[in-house]
């Protein structure tokens, strides 16, 4: 599955899905998980989560949000942040098109603010993005420039889980 | 007048591809000398167009003097006549849109070749090198093991709600089949906030706006730096009273685009006006 030739931004783990949620301090149900195609564990869920979860669902997707007391965030750096998410098989494909969209978008926003202001040290976006794929038990996380996560996007649509 | 001056350029410039220095240099003169002559007695437009090409073309002598040094002209005595240059391009790329269309692609290729050529002054403020090239800042970084300038901050705020602009209920209910950015009759779908707090104040590595970086300039001993320095360079540095220079740029053959003209006046201290 790896080959061992990741874009240095990527990091893949094998996990059981309790180790992970332990770690993660969530008391989420692990049998409410085969029910849902995706499952944002993080109680604080920034705009472009919301956006991805919204667009997941318009295309009839089940999706859980386990988390009642939930807020919403918004962190006002260069670095944008998704939250833990666990992803079904099914909608691995769509799910990292989305992703990699979401970052176009970020990567395009960038590339003009520093054309439109040459010399002002505009930086690039970085990303962090973690997924739980729960079929395949592998922890995706990216950490990194948007351009590199972007390339790390691509790899993973290839990797068969 | 301008053919007689367009003539004459034309002429140095011949001279100067077959290394006539003198014959060259003397040609430019005469040019400047007749330009100089003629302003005070032309109307308001052709004033305007007579300065530039006077501006201009004292632009390319110095360009060309700066690389082609005559007699016991030093390494400084050509910086000096480089600067000069590009602050001419820089007064003509300031005078209205269209010439900022022609002349600021040109003056931005001279400050990449300068800084090349002569590098960069360090300035010395109270006995300490103080930098802040961001060019500069980066390498620092590159090799520390936490990049202190990059590092800004930056703020995280919390909403207990997020409302959506259609159907005003709460974006992840699941009655509201809105996505945020997407256009329904007419109207985009936004989410807007109520009741928000203010969370954190983080330090990051990728502060969103640059104003918001913590260490915008790096400082060291300047006689610290001086005894680094190989003997005979230090011995002329204190004789003539030169100031450090940085040739990061050319040694590392970084890409230094990203300098804006007055940047690169900034940084070294340097005023980017010239009289």
């Amino acid at each position: 599955m790896s080959d061992g030739t990741e874009p240095n931004c990527l990091k893949i783990t094998d996990i059981e899905p309790e180790e992970l949620l332990l770690r993660e301090h969530s008391e989420l149900d692990i049998s409410t998980l085969g029910s849902y195609d995706l499952v944002p564990i993080s109680r604080l869920l920034s705009f472009d989560d919301v956006w991805l979860i919204k667009k997941v669902r318009s295309e009839g997707n089940k999706v859980y949000l386990p988390n009642k007391e939930r807020k919403y965030v918004e962190l006002r750096g260069g670095e944008w942040e998704l939250a833990l998410t666990f992803v079904g098989a099914s909608i691995k494909v769509i799910v990292l098109g989305l992703i990699a969209r979401w970052i176009y978008d970020k990567v395009n926003n960038w590339k003009q603010a520093k054309a439109e202001k040459p010399g002002s040290g505009i930086k690039q976006p970085g990303v962090k993005i973690r997924l739980y794929f729960t079929k395949s038990k592998k922890y995706i996380e990216i950490e990194g420039d948007a351009e590199t996560a972007l390339k790390a996007l691509d790899k993973l649509k290839k990797d068969d889980f | 007048m301008i053919s007689e001056v367009e003539e004459l350029l034309k002429s140095a410039r011949e001279q100067l591809n077959n290394h006539n220095i003198p014959m060259a240099e003397s040609l430019y003169q005469k040019a400047i000398n007749i330009i100089n002559k003629k302003i005070p007695s032309v109307d308001f437009g052709q004033k305007q167009l007579l300065i530039m090409k006077l501006w201009t073309t004292k632009a390319e002598l110095l360009f060309f003097r700066s690389t082609n040094p005559i007699g016991e002209e030093t390494f400084e005595d050509c910086r000096n006549k480089r600067l000069d240059s590009l602050r001419y391009l820089y007064k003509c790329s300031k005078v209205n849109d269209y010439f900022y269309s022609i002349y600021h692609p040109r003056l931005m290729e001279y400050i990449k070749d300068t800084i090349c050529r002569f590098g960069c002054i360090l300035p010395e403020i109270n006995k300490n090198v103080v930098v802040t090239c961001p060019i500069y800042l980066r390498r620092l970084d590159r090799d520390s093991e936490i990049p202190f300038h990059s590092m800004g901050t930056s703020i995280a705020i919390t909403y207990e709600k997020g409302i959506c602009s259609i159907c005003e209920k709460d974006m992840l209910d699941d009655d509201c089949e809105h996505v945020p950015g997407e256009v329904y009759d007419g109207k985009i779908c936004i989410m807007t906030v109520a009741d928000f707090e203010v969370d954190h104040l983080a330090l990051v590595s990728r502060p969103k706006d640059p104003i918001a970086a913590l260490f915008t300039n790096h400082s060291f001993s300047a006689d610290e730096a001086l005894k680094k320095l190989p003997e005979q360079d230090r011995a002329r540095k204190i004789k003539y009273g030169l100031p450090f220079i940085c040739f990061l740029c050319r040694d590392e053959k970084l890409d230094s685009s990203e300098l804006t003209p007055e940047n690169f006046f900034k940084m070294q201290n340097l005023k980017i006006e010239i009289e």
